[in-house]
């Protein structure tokens, strides 16, 4: 049974059910995007001109800013991601019912500039850890806590993403996890592989294409992400997003190609790495697919 | 004429390839009609059809002499009971019962009064207010029969009900449902694979391969006397032959050095796999070149042994000619 | 013996202590955050409070501009969350059901709004959406917050729908029911975990919407992450606590009262 039902499978009824979504998608992507790209090139006058890209290419506080975007970007997938995966793995079986599973859902709850100010709270120099080890005497007055918020390299940002984003990932690996057979880890070890094989050849597979589709998700949100920069960064270097954001509201309209090609950039720089990983591992993928039919 | 269903040269296709070729038949009103055939021979497939889950590519369908090829299953008064009880889960067994009925407009009173008087005929009365999880997969079944039965449709199509069950609860269902089925007087097309199942069940049985009926006829006659030697593979009962079909009865088994003369007997060379018992007399797991058949022999014979089965000729019967065949069953 | 019981009970404890470690990390900050909204003056160095009150709170429901903020993030939300309901349910059920011609093509195209830079997208749609009287508006911003969310919900749906199959359904249908009752009868009370989190998903992410809300609401639709931010700096802290919390109570108030509702509509559905 390939689960189509004659009755089901017209034509006229894919359209109809799949239009309204596609059109609203495309509209707002598609008008969006090529809007955003013909702005970037074209002066206030309307003339075309790759004024705006010669000019960010020419600046060194713009591939500050990117280095610094991707920076945190990546470093906040890539913990947020491997805390996510440990956490999964030790906690399948209590999230398994429903009730502990709230637990969860309780920090994708609040938005991210809120998660954001949890961080400025715990982490500040006045913050809450900064007072607990002056109260332990480890401290002699508050600017003896290093700065961790609102400062060069991020480090404020990028705990405020992983706190944010290990739920998150947690809620994507979870189905992958009861999904898989763990009998067959039971056959590995029977076979004379130890846990770390159990884990190469049995859960890993099943969880590289999740893996791979959250951190290309996570990636492309956090480098394009206005909220938690705004509240919690520096303007030297400052994040891109929030960058755009300033040029596209200064005074004058004359920034503004600047603004779209300050958001293109990075924006093609993830598209690039998403689809160099989803490359990598379509062929697995299409493997697995294939193996979980038999 | 009372015919209550017809089907004429219906077929089937997936992206041109054929899953039903011309397929004719009729059934009488509360009549039991059985379709047997291997796994993936389409009968999956031609009661989808029938219930209007699939259309059909060509063809013809007729239900009290009015076509209903162009209606919505929900539009048919034909329902299909299928493999898996599919309760919905999260309804009580009361109210999955009353579902069609609340469907087709029927009073609340009157619709629990009928859904009661059907539980009780499937003797789970008494569980009307469980969940369909609370319940064994035997019970699940006759829930799902009762949901069907209480809609009185015109026709019943049951697909393989009973085949996730265990082998004992299956035999003792079978005859529950064969009678509470004449009781309702409710027609019905019951598919299986299972060739005992398909002759207990059924008043007319047809042999389906490929697609395509290769034979109809009463289950006595269509046992007893294939029609070609796909059909004697899946439901006949003896050993089919090339050049005819032997009954069982007339098929014994005997030690390779006692070989009969030629020109009274058939014979087949083989060997016995196993030992088992049957109506208590020992009978003999025998495969050869073409299958495997349970037979029982004059004397002793050990696993291992080569041995031949062997028939008299006179006992063997020619296969009918095609056209012969279907002039019988129009 | 002995041997596997030690095994099992270090592995419990290990599950446990990781609990704890998920509990303390990711639950605790908000009790944390609570007891400062009911602090006076709780800074460094002190642990604990000094003093409680309610003027945090009180001064949060004084401000007008906050009470009416609250009105118009929870339409926005609703209607956020509707739409989502509408274009996503249609298009996941078939995404999950049938196979065609160029649907990866078209699974790509609506997932792109995922990789795709939403504020890029909402500066780029400014100005067409002032020319179209759609900025400044509730309408033009529940559109924009369709972009970060409708990806969203359509994989979830699907999701969800692949997790029904059609056999159900279908034995609905054959028992005489139509597309609307099937769907009302069946694959919505089966769906509900999905709906959920759809609506859930959707909702928060609408509610943390700053750069989006602004660029297309202008300064005109104030949802409260807009007020968030001039609260941030100012100096009560005990304000932006309250303020905090408030954020994680609106999606829960907002789903009790969609849960209530839908379980009427399932359950007037359903009756014997």
């Amino acid at each position: 049974m390939n689960g189509q039902s004659g009755f089901l499978n017209n034509k006229k009824r894919v359209i109809t059910h799949l239009l309204p979504a596609l059109a609203v998608t495309m509209l707002l992507v598609g008008y969006g995007l090529w809007s955003a790209i013909a702005q970037s090139f074209q002066t206030i006058e309307g003339e075309w001109t790759f004024a705006s890209y010669v000019q960010l290419f020419n600046s060194h506080t713009f591939f500050h800013s990117l280095k610094l975007t991707f920076r945190v970007a990546i470093l906040s997938t890539l913990l947020a991601l491997m805390i996510g995966l440990i956490m999964t793995r030790m906690l399948y079986q209590f999230f398994k019912n429903s009730s502990s599973k709230i637990l969860v859902w309780i920090p994708i709850l609040i938005p991210h500039f809120v998660a954001g100010y949890l961080v400025y709270l715990f982490f500040s120099q006045s913050g809450l850890f900064s007072s607990l080890f002056y109260q332990l005497g480890l401290l002699d007055q508050r600017s003896d806590f290093p700065i961790l918020v609102q400062e060069e390299f991020g480090i404020g940002m990028i705990l405020t993403y992983v706190w944010k984003e290990v739920p998150f990932v947690i809620l994507m690996l979870l189905p992958v996890y009861y999904e898989i057979d763990h009998r067959y880890g039971e056959v590995v070890r029977t076979l004379g592989g130890n846990k770390w094989d159990a884990f190469k050849t049995v859960e890993f597979p099943w969880l590289l294409p999740v893996i791979v589709e959250t951190s290309v998700i996570l990636v492309a949100f956090i480098a394009s992400a206005f909220e938690i920069p705004y509240l919690l960064g520096v303007t030297r270097p400052e994040m891109l997003p929030v960058r755009a954001y300033e040029w596209f509201y200064d005074g004058d309209w004359s920034k503004r190609p600047l603004a779209f090609s300050a958001m293109i950039l990075p924006g093609v720089l993830a598209l690039l790495l998403a689809m160099l990983c989803i490359g990598a591992v379509q062929q697995h993928r299409l493997r697995m697919v294939k193996g979980r039919g038999r | 004429m009372n015919q209550l269903l017809q089907c004429k040269n219906m077929s089937k296709y997936y992206s041109k390839i054929p899953i039903l070729q011309n397929i004719s038949f009729h059934m009488r009103s509360g009549e039991h009609f059985t379709i047997v055939g291997p796994s993936g021979c389409g009968k999956t497939t031609l009661l989808r059809c029938l219930a209007g889950l699939e259309a059909i590519s060509e063809g013809e369908i007729c239900l009290k002499q009015k076509s209903i090829v162009n209606l919505k299953p929900e539009e048919r008064s034909v329902v299909l009971m299928f493999q898996d009880s599919l309760l919905f889960p999260h309804l009580t067994v009361i109210e999955n019962v009353t579902y069609g009925l609340k469907r087709r407009k029927w009073k609340k009173k009157e619709r629990v009064r009928k859904a009661e008087q059907m539980l009780e005929k499937v003797k789970l009365l008494q569980l009307k207010n469980a969940f369909p999880h609370e319940l064994s997969g035997g019970q699940k079944q006759r829930v799902s029969l009762a949901r069907a039965l209480v809609l009185k449709p015109d026709l019943l199509l049951l697909d393989e009900p009973f085949s996730s069950l265990d082998a004992a609860l299956r035999e003792s269902l079978r005859g529950e449902v064969k009678e509470l089925l004449t009781e309702e007087n409710i027609t019905s097309l019951f598919i299986t694979h299972d060739r005992d199942e398909a002759i207990e069940m059924g008043d007319r049985l047809a042999v389906m391969n490929n697609g395509t009926f290769i034979q109809i006829g009463e289950p006595y006659e269509v046992v007893t006397n294939p029609s070609s030697i796909e059909s004697a593979k899946i439901i006949g009962e003896g050993l089919a032959l090339e050049e005819g079909f032997i009954p069982l009865h007339k098929v014994t088994a005997v030690p390779m050095e006692q070989k009969p003369s030629e020109k009274d007997y058939v014979f087949v060379q083989g060997k016995v796999k196993a030992v088992t018992v049957k109506n208590n007399i020992p009978c003999y797991r025998v495969t050869f070149d073409q299958g495997s058949i349970l037979v029982a022999a004059d004397r002793k014979l050990e696993a291992g042994q080569n041995v031949l089965l062997f028939a008299k000729r006179e006992d063997m019967k020619k296969y009918k000619k095609q056209d012969e065949q279907w002039r019988r069953v129009q | 013996m002995r041997f596997v019981f030690t095994r099992l009970g270090k592995r419990e404890l290990v599950t446990s202590l990781m609990v704890v470690i998920f509990i303390a990390f990711f639950i605790l900050p908000f009790v944390v955050v609570t007891l400062k909204s009911f602090s006076v003056g709780w800074r460094f160095p002190e642990l604990l409070p000094q003093a409680y009150s309610l003027n945090g709170w009180q001064s949060i429901f004084r401000d007008p501009s906050l009470r009416e903020s609250i009105v118009t993030t929870l339409m926005v939300g609703l209607y956020v969350v509707l739409l989502n309901l509408l274009l996503s349910l249609p298009a996941a059920k078939i995404l999950s059901i049938c196979s065609f011609k160029g649907k990866s093509i078209i699974e790509i195209a609506l997932l792109s709004p995922i990789l795709i830079p939403g504020m890029l997208l909402a500066m780029g749609l400014q100005f067409t959406m002032i020319r179209f009287g759609l900025a400044d508006q509730i309408l033009g911003v529940v559109l924009v917050h369709l972009i970060p969310t409708l990806p969203y919900a359509i994989r979830i749906m699907r999701a969800g729908y692949e997790r029904l199959g059609t056999s159900l359904g279908e034995q609905a249908s054959v028992l005489g029911a139509g597309p609307y009752l099937r769907f009302f009868t069946i694959s919505l009370p089966l769906l509900l975990p999905s709906i959920r989190s759809l609506m859930l998903l959707t909702f928060v992410i609408s509610l943390g919407q700053y750069a989006l809300t602004a660029i297309i609401g202008g300064g005109n639709v104030m949802t409260l992450s807009l007020l968030y931010y001039p609260y941030f700096s100012s100096s009560n802290e005990a304000v932006i606590a309250g303020f905090s919390i408030l954020f994680a109570l609106l999606p829960l108030l907002f789903i009790g009262g969609v849960e209530i509702v839908l379980r009427l509509v399932i359950r007037a559905v359903n009756r014997v």
